[in-house]
Order: structure tokens, then sequence, then C-alpha cells
């Protein structure tokens, strides 16, 4: 019997030490990187997620790194031609596009915006299935960001779907190796569905703190922009009008003002400030 | 009480001028017998290093480091010149940034890096005296780092060279700024890390009849965490105040340049248990067997994190038994073991989800704003990469030493090899999948054979070991393998470190021969270019599709050595030859590290005046001329016609076998009734070589066999003599 208590006490202790020293480990500090639900414990941290989505409007611009770094669009019209004065890093791709053919192969061209673009879609659905699991906010905060997310999700695919058609449709994290491409009209439908979501609640004006971030008119208007390439010209029509009603929006009486920013012909802008976000395109 | 102290010095000057190495090492040990039954030990030890360097490294991965600067430079530019009465160094212009071996040593500024480090370690030991053979120990040890360095860069002009062309051989020379340009900066950096281990174990050790029996049972654990702080300024009014106090902000042209800082610490920590029962019968059958239990903060989860690791080992000695008889055998050992071990080595909390933060990505609001974006998927399945190891040998002593032997063979089998596996998904996934999981298997086989002889014949004892092992690791299963390559292109059945490249035929002869054969697109060809094979049949030449792991590996599948020794009235020999067989060497160089896999360099070992420099002779005899059709490197032009002979392929795989005289050593002691006058307990007297000889397949190319695979400038091996005497007092 004593023989039996005291193998008893000798597993007990065993076991006590083995999850004292789990839990030991477990008190390992993180020191480079955040675990991702301590986001979901402040609103401020979840804006600052949501600002991520915001350097997507400047990557896919036509000024923006994703495109054309400052080389400006010239490379992609008729006007394809040599001795154009292009800044930035893809200034030679004109030349190239021209002069070596074998700049576009199957592998795809230096324009490819298709991994860049799933990574975004990615980390966006990333974002929306989190806040299912994570967030303990307020329905009104938990729809400003979804519609933000969504807002740029359809961004994304927008960006895609004018160079592609159809494409690969992810709305949710369950993203499989080998799933098919989608029609264009689906693409389109998915497109349209996420823009309706962020007009309907987005907000048409935020308070100081928050401008910058995106307007019913800014929804809509992307919305007018991107059924134009859909071909579905009602749509087009009807969200252009519904800009139009927002009686915000105007053109400036003096043209060279509507060049400075901050003023009614803005309705999305994207800005630059010397400690960033920067912009390329006066440097030397 | 025992205790033991000692205190070093070393200084040692590189081969390069303005390479020093310090170093002051002071270590003291205390055993003390505390009270019956208990034992103490104390170790201190305390180091202190310091390199000074010039800021121009020898690494062959540093830019613009010397070794490759001295390849670069071309003989026939002078190293200085005297220009209105100063003398300057002088720079071989190159493709890219100028060469002056001498100016970067001498006038580039400093590179000072300096170490102390502290290592302690105690004991604490019982000896139950109400068993006989029981023990308890407690050990730990704790050790401490402390790196500083400090880099100034000046900007030094040199006179670069206007190369001779078509129009003059003259040398003409300008004025100009070495390659990193006419700012002044000064960095400063500042880390340390402490280690902290500790070890409780029981002993019990006993002999009944003829058992022998011994058990063991230890946890331990291992905390690491370090600290890490950096400044950079630019600009200094004056280069003798170089501190960052003294930082003027500003470049070498005026503008404005702030000071950037940096820090980062680290924390880790990791236990273990293990159980071990060692037991002989009679000195004839031995068993041993073991488990282990260790966790790792690399993995999460109970089920994840601790991993179970047993070993069996068996031994017998024949030459034990009754019934064993061969006079001639001193002892004969059989020996199998079966055991299982796990590694560890991946990136922190990759098991977890993770978010990283860049600041100043948006304007809202009238300002500046961070993001934060989701970084690392985790991997909740992350767990330890495990080994099976299989080991069957025997040991055998032989006529009293004329014949020892040491057999062992083995085989490895390792699974669930933590393995980044990014290059298996398709990018539509847009990353949504884990950077690493336990995905790779390899296995090794090969053996280990030991033979002694030693022997004496009056005044002359003599003796030699041969040693020699053989292992071979082949990719079981390589999970960046995409499915719609062709075989030989995954990794798969390959050997662990096989060389990707194209498969060569030879050069092209004729311009008809180019006609009728499968080139790369967009590379012109001409006769006395390389001559891929176009291996899928496709009509052209691909790296997607017609490259493959054709190469052996830069490791050696067989490495020996043989030492010959033997002294006789005060006179000792030693000489020791090592040699390495069974690898391909790159002669084009081929980057194997992380992110860099497969990047094909060209190296001044296969294009004649690479990047502008020097260039070895070898390329230039035996290049391909309409003469020369039979001729072992392609054709020579000043102007590059295309990159077609500058990709990896067999062509430029050269046999990696190599013998070399590693050490040769040749000694006097002066006899005993000589020296006790002197006060001396013994004088020695000796002459020494290092690496005096090599023999290789690449040596006509004057390569160092054991170079590094990418060779484009490097600290080499050296010869080295000398000369000794050492007294003991």
């Amino acid at each position: 019997m004593k023989k039996i208590l005291l193998n008893i006490t000798i597993a007990m202790s065993l076991l006590v030490t083995l999850s004292s020293c789990n839990d030991w480990i477990d008190g390992v500090e993180q020191t480079s990187t955040v675990s991702d639900e301590i986001i979901w414990q402040e609103e401020a941290s979840v804006d600052l997620y949501i600002n991520g989505f915001y350097t997507y409007i400047e990557k896919y611009g036509q000024f923006g790194s994703t495109q054309f770094s400052g080389s400006l669009t010239e490379s992609l019209t008729e006007t394809f031609k040599y001795g154009s004065y292009a800044l930035g890093d893809k200034a030679g791709h004109p030349n190239n596009y021209v002069m070596n053919p074998a700049s576009i192969s199957s592998a795809g061209c230096r324009y490819s915006i298709w991994s860049t673009a799933y990574t975004n879609i990615r980390r966006i659905n990333q974002f929306l299935d989190l806040q299912k699991v994570y967030s303990n906010f307020s329905d009104d905060k938990n729809d400003l960001w979804e519609a933000q997310a969504r807002f740029f999700r359809a961004f994304v695919y927008f960006q895609l779907a004018k160079r592609h058609g159809g494409v690969i449709l992810y709305d949710e994290l369950n993203m499989t190796k080998d799933k098919a491409r989608s029609t264009a009209a689906e693409t389109w439908d998915l497109i349209a569905t996420d823009l309706d979501y962020a007009a309907e609640k987005l907000p048409k004006e935020w308070n100081a703190e928050n401008k910058g971030r995106l307007t019913k008119g800014a929804v809509y208007a992307f919305k007018s922009r991107a059924m134009l390439y859909a071909e579905r010209w009602q749509e087009a029509y009807d969200a252009a009008n519904a800009v139009i009603a927002l009686n915000l929006y105007g053109l400036m009486d003096n043209y060279s003002d509507s060049w400075k920013g901050n003023n009614k012909e803005a309705i999305l802008e994207f800005d630059y400030t010397k400690n960033g976000p920067n912009h390329y395109f006066d440097r030397d | 009480m025992h205790f033991f102290t000692s205190l070093g010095y070393l200084n040692e000057k590189g081969n390069i001028d303005n390479y020093n190495y310090e170093r002051i090492n002071i270590r003291s040990n205390i055993d003390a017998k505390l009270a019956d039954n208990w034992t103490f030990t104390l170790g201190i030890a305390g180091r202190i290093g310091k390199v000074d360097a010039p800021r121009y490294s020898a690494s062959p991965d540093d830019w613009h480091n010397i070794p490759q600067q001295i390849i670069r430079a071309l003989p026939y530019v002078p190293t200085t010149i005297t220009k209105d009465g100063r003398t300057y160094n002088v720079s071989t212009p190159t493709a890219s940034s100028p060469v002056s071996p001498l100016a970067s040593i001498n006038e580039s500024g400093y590179n000072k890096q300096s170490t102390t480090a502290i290592q302690t370690n105690f004991s604490l030991k019982y000896d139950a005296p109400w068993l006989e053979g029981l023990s308890f120990k407690f050990q730990g040890s704790y050790d401490a780092n402390f790196n500083f360095g400090k880099v100034l860069s000046i900007p030094y002009k040199t006179m670069i060279a206007n190369l001779p062309n078509a129009a003059s051989t003259d040398l003409t020379y300008w004025l100009g700024n070495d390659a990193s340009g006419n700012n002044t900066t000064l960095s400063e950096g500042a880390s340390k890390n402490y280690q902290l281990t500790t070890q409780a174990s029981v002993n019990y050790n006993t002999v009944i009849g003829k058992h022998t029996i011994k058990l063991l049972g230890l946890a331990e654990t291992r905390e690491y965490r370090n600290n890490s702080l950096s400044a950079s300024g630019t600009g200094l009014d004056f280069i003798q105040l170089d501190e960052l106090n003294q930082i003027t902000n500003q470049t070498g042209n005026g503008q404005e340049k702030m000071p950037t800082i940096g820090g980062y610490s680290g924390h880790s920590r990791v236990a273990g248990f293990v159980g071990r029962l060692n037991y002989d019968y009679d000195n004839k059958y031995l068993v041993e067997a073991s488990i282990r239990y260790d966790g790792s903060y690399l993995f999460g989860g109970m089920n994840k994190r601790w991993v179970t690791l047993p070993g069996l080992s068996l031994g017998w000695r024949m030459n034990n038994e009754e019934w064993f008889d061969l006079s001639f055998v001193n002892s004969l050992k059989l020996r199998a073991s079966v055991g299982k071990t796990a590694t560890s080595g991946i990136g922190a909390f990759q098991w977890r989800n993770t978010m990283s933060s860049s600041e100043n990505s948006v304007m809202l609001g009238g300002a500046s704003q961070s993001m934060v974006y989701a970084s690392i998927l985790g991997n909740p399945n992350l767990t330890w990469s495990q080994c099976m190891n299989y080991n069957l040998g025997f040991d055998a002593t032989l006529w009293n030493g004329l014949l020892g032997m040491e057999f062992d063979v083995f085989y490895k089998y390792a699974y669930d090899i933590l393995t980044s596996i990014s290059g298996s998904y398709p990018p539509s996934m847009g990353g949504y999948y884990y950077s690493a999981a336990n995905a790779n298997k390899i296995d090794y086989k090969g053996f280990d054979l030991t033979f002694t002889h030693r022997n004496r014949i009056g005044n002359f004892s003599y003796g030699a070991k041969l040693i020699w092992s053989y292992s071979y690791g082949r990719w079981l299963k390589y999970s960046g393998d995409a499915e719609n390559t062709p075989d030989y292109l995954k990794l798969t059945g390959k050997q662990v470190g096989a060389k990707k490249g194209f498969l060569s035929e030879g050069l092209f002869q004729t311009q008809e021969e180019i006609n009728n054969s499968a080139t790369i697109v967009g590379s012109t060809v001409v006769p006395g270019y390389i001559k891929y094979v176009d291996r899928n049949g496709d009509g052209v030449v691909s790296f997607a599709q017609d490259m493959g792991y054709v190469g052996k590996s830069a490791v050696p599948t067989h490495t020996g050595s043989l030492n010959l020794f033997g002294d006789y009235k005060g006179f000792d020999f030693d000489m020791l030859l090592s040699w390495g067989l069974g690898h391909d060497i790159a002669l084009t160089g081929q980057y194997t590290a992380a992110g860099a896999s497969g990047v094909m360099d060209n190296t001044s070992f296969t294009k004649m005046f690479y990047h502008g420099g020097n260039s070895p002779l070898f390329l230039a005899e035996n290049s391909w001329t309409p003469e020369n059709t039979n001729a072992e490197f392609p054709r020579l032009s000043v102007v590059n016609i295309s990159n077609n002979n500058a990709y990896s392929s067999d062509f430029y795989y050269k046999k990696g076998d190599y013998i070399r005289l590693k050490t040769i050593q040749l000694g006097y002691n002066f006899p005993q009734k000589l020296i006790n006058k002197a006060g001396l307990t013994a004088l020695r007297l000796y002459v020494e070589g290092y690496n005096l000889l090599t023999l290789s397949a690449v040596s006509k190319y004057n390569i160092d066999p054991e170079s590094p695979a990418v060779n484009n400038g490097y600290y080499p091996q050296q010869k080295t003599y000398s000369l000794g005497l050492k007294m003991t007092f």
C-alpha cells in the first residue's frame, strides 16, 4: 500500500512538473510581432488594421507603386513609344515591351498584379473572418469596419476584373489550392454587392479626426466607374446619379484650385506628407 | 578543495593590413567538499575579444569586399601615382564600382567590434549516505555576452584609371569618389544576451553480483534573452572627433540627413526530461535504454510542443566470453543501436497568427497614421523535425595494437523536417498557407571506418591512423516540387545539395549547327558558345522546363584523413593528409541560401574580364577559336554578345576531388639531463607547416577545392610555416 501511494505521489508530482514546465514555456515574450487576437481588444487597433487597406488606393492608383511608380500611364496607351521621359523604376518598360518580346511571357508581364492582388484579398478576407470571431464592439462600429473592408475587396477585384475578366473568387477565408475561375458576370456581381453594402453603411462625411476615410460618395463614384467596365450602363448611371444626389461635390470655379486637394471636386483623396506616406513623382 | 586559474592573451594580425585580433581570457575553477556527502564546484571564465578591421570587410558575402577588389583590380594599373606632389591610390574602373584594394584598406575608415563574454557554472552534489550509489545533483550555468561595434565610413578619393582602348594605349586618370560616395557616416551598435541553464538529476549506480546497473533521471531548462540597440548618423566636422554626439546630419552634398536608430529583443525557453538505464552483465552484454521528453517555445499546445525520443543500444564484448579463444584478438565488441532525435530550427511564433505594423502609412484626419497587417498565418500543427537513427558497428584491437579497427554503418531517416512551403502554392492563394510546415523527408546512409596501427622497433616508435567516412543524403520528399514540373526538375529522389542547371552538349561549332538547335529565347548565340540540351523537346531552351538537378552537391560524400607519426630518440614527426571525394564545384558559383536559391552568378572564373576586372589565365588560354575548336572554354569577345554562357550548367561543374597535406611537423625534445641544469623540465624545438600541398581536379585553374560555393572574392586559406620553441619550467 505504501508503495502504491509512493508511486501515485511520484506520478502526480511528475504531472505537476510537466504542466508547470509548459506554463513556463508559454511565458516567452513575443517581441517583434503581436498575436492577431490582441488587435481586437482596442478600437484604435482595429482602425490601424483598416488603415492597411487604404494603402491600396495609392498602390493601384495611376501613380502607385504596384502600377507605375510614377512612370505615368503612357506605357499602357497607344503612345507606347520611345523617347518620353518617364520617372520611376519602371521608366524603361515601354521600351522593353517594344524591343524585348520576352518581357511578356506565360509567366507574367511587368504590370502583372495577380499575386499581390490575391495577397490583398486574402488580408481583407482574413480581417472579415476574424472580425466575426473576435469583435465585441457595437454593431455600428462593426458595420463601418466591414463596409470599409468590403469596399477595398471590391476595389482589388476591380483591378483584376478589368485586366482578366472573370477571376478566382474568394469571399471568405476558405481559400483552396485549385479553385476554378468564375465568369466575368459573377466577378462583377461580387464587386457590385460589396460596393452596395459599403454605400449603405458608410457615412456621407466623417468627423475631422477621420477625414480621408471612405464616404458614400466615394463608393458610389467608384461603383459608377466599375460598372462602366462591366458594361452595366444602368447601374453606372444610377451610381453616378447617387453621387450627384448627395449634393456635396461640384466643380471648382477656378481650375487651378481643383489641383490643390481638399476641395469639392475631390471625392476620395490619398494624401502624402513628409514623414510618410511618400511618393516619388518629383524625385531627382 | 582544489582550485585552478589561468590567464591568456592573444594578438593576431591578418593577411590584409589593418586587420587585428586581440583576446584576453581568464578562467577560475573551484572544487570543494562542503561537508560529508556534499560537493560543490564553481567555474568562472571571462573573455574580452577585439577585432579591428577596415570599413570594407573580407567576407565574400559583403558588398565591395577587399578580396573581391583584389581579384578585380587589373594588374597593369599601378597602385599609386603622384600628381602635383601628392600621392594617390589608383582604382581600376569595373562595371560598377571602381576598385582600389589599398585605398579601401587604408583610407576607408574602420570597423571595430568587441565582445565581452562571461561564463559561469556551478554544481552541487549530494551523495546519499542512506543508500550506497544514490546521488542527487543540481547544476546550472549563466552566460552573458556583451557586444559593441563601431563603424566609421570615411569618404575617400582615388585616381580612377581610364583604361586603354582602340584609340589610345596610354593610361589616364581622373580623381573620383569611392563607391560609397562622399558621405561620412558613423554607426554604433550594442547588444547583450544571456543564457541561463539548469539541470537537476538523480543517479543510482549499483553492482549486484555480475549485474551492473546505472539509473539516471534528469530535468533541464534553458532560457535565452537578447537585446540590441543601434544608431547611425551622417556628417562629422572633424574625422578625429568620431562620436555620435558630433554628428552634423549633413551629407557630403550639404543636404540634411536625419540619424537612424534601431532596437529589438528576443526571448526563448526550452525544457527537457531524460530517463536512462544502463545495464551491464559481466562486462559482456551491455544495454542502454533511454527516453527524452523535450519541449520548445517554438511549438504550441501540449501535443505539438513536446516530443518523446526513445533510444536503445546493445553491445556485446565477445572477447570476454569463456569460449572465445582467439589469442591475437585483444578486444572485440559488437554494437547496435536505434534511437530517435529531434531538432527545431525555425523562426519564433510561426504556430500563432501574427500581425506586423508599419508606421506613417496613410494620412487620415490630417495626420500620418500607422497600419497593422497580417504577417504570419500560424500553423498550429508545427512540431519538431524528427529523425530515426540506426547504427551497426564493431570495435576490435588485434595483435596488441598492431591493428585497431572501428567500423560503423548508419542509416538515418529524417522526417517531418521543418521547411518553408510557400513554393508549393499558387499565387491566387494570396499567401493563405502556412509559411512553414513539417513537410520534407530525407534519408542518409553511410559508414565510418577507422584503422589504427602502432608499433615500436627498438627506439623507433611509430603509428598510423586512417579515417574514412562516407555519407550520402537523398531527398525522399521535397515540398517545393511543383506537381506539373518534369521529374528532372524535382528534388525528390535527388541528392541533398544537388546543383540545378542545364545539361550541356559542348560548344557550337558552326552557324548551321546553331540554326538547327534549340537555344535560349532572347540570348544570341554564336559559334564557340555553349550548346544546351532541350530536355523537353519543345524547340527552345527555357529555365522552367530544361533545367534540372544535374550536378552533385558541393559537399564531399567521401571524406577522410591519414595521420602518420613516429618518434626516435627525442625526434618526432607528425603528418596529416586529408581528402574529400565525390563532389562537384561549380565555376559559375551557385547561391543556395534561402531567398537566393538557384541564382546563378557569373564569376570571374567563367567570364573573361568579368565585371570589367581581372581574369584568370585559363579562360583565355583554352578558349574557343575557329582554329581551336576542341576548346575547354567558350569563345571570348570584348563585347558581351549575350549571357548564354553565364548560366549554371554541367559545362562548368568540375570534379571537386582533392587531397591536401594539412599539417606536417618535425620536432626535437632535448634530453632531460641537459635541460635540468638550466632549470627546465622540458624543452622542445619544432617546425611546422600547414596546407603545404594540395592535389585536386581544379588546382590547374588555381582554385582552392575548399573555397566557398560562390567564389567571388573570399579570404583565402593560407599556407603557414612556423618555427616554435616550447619551454616548461
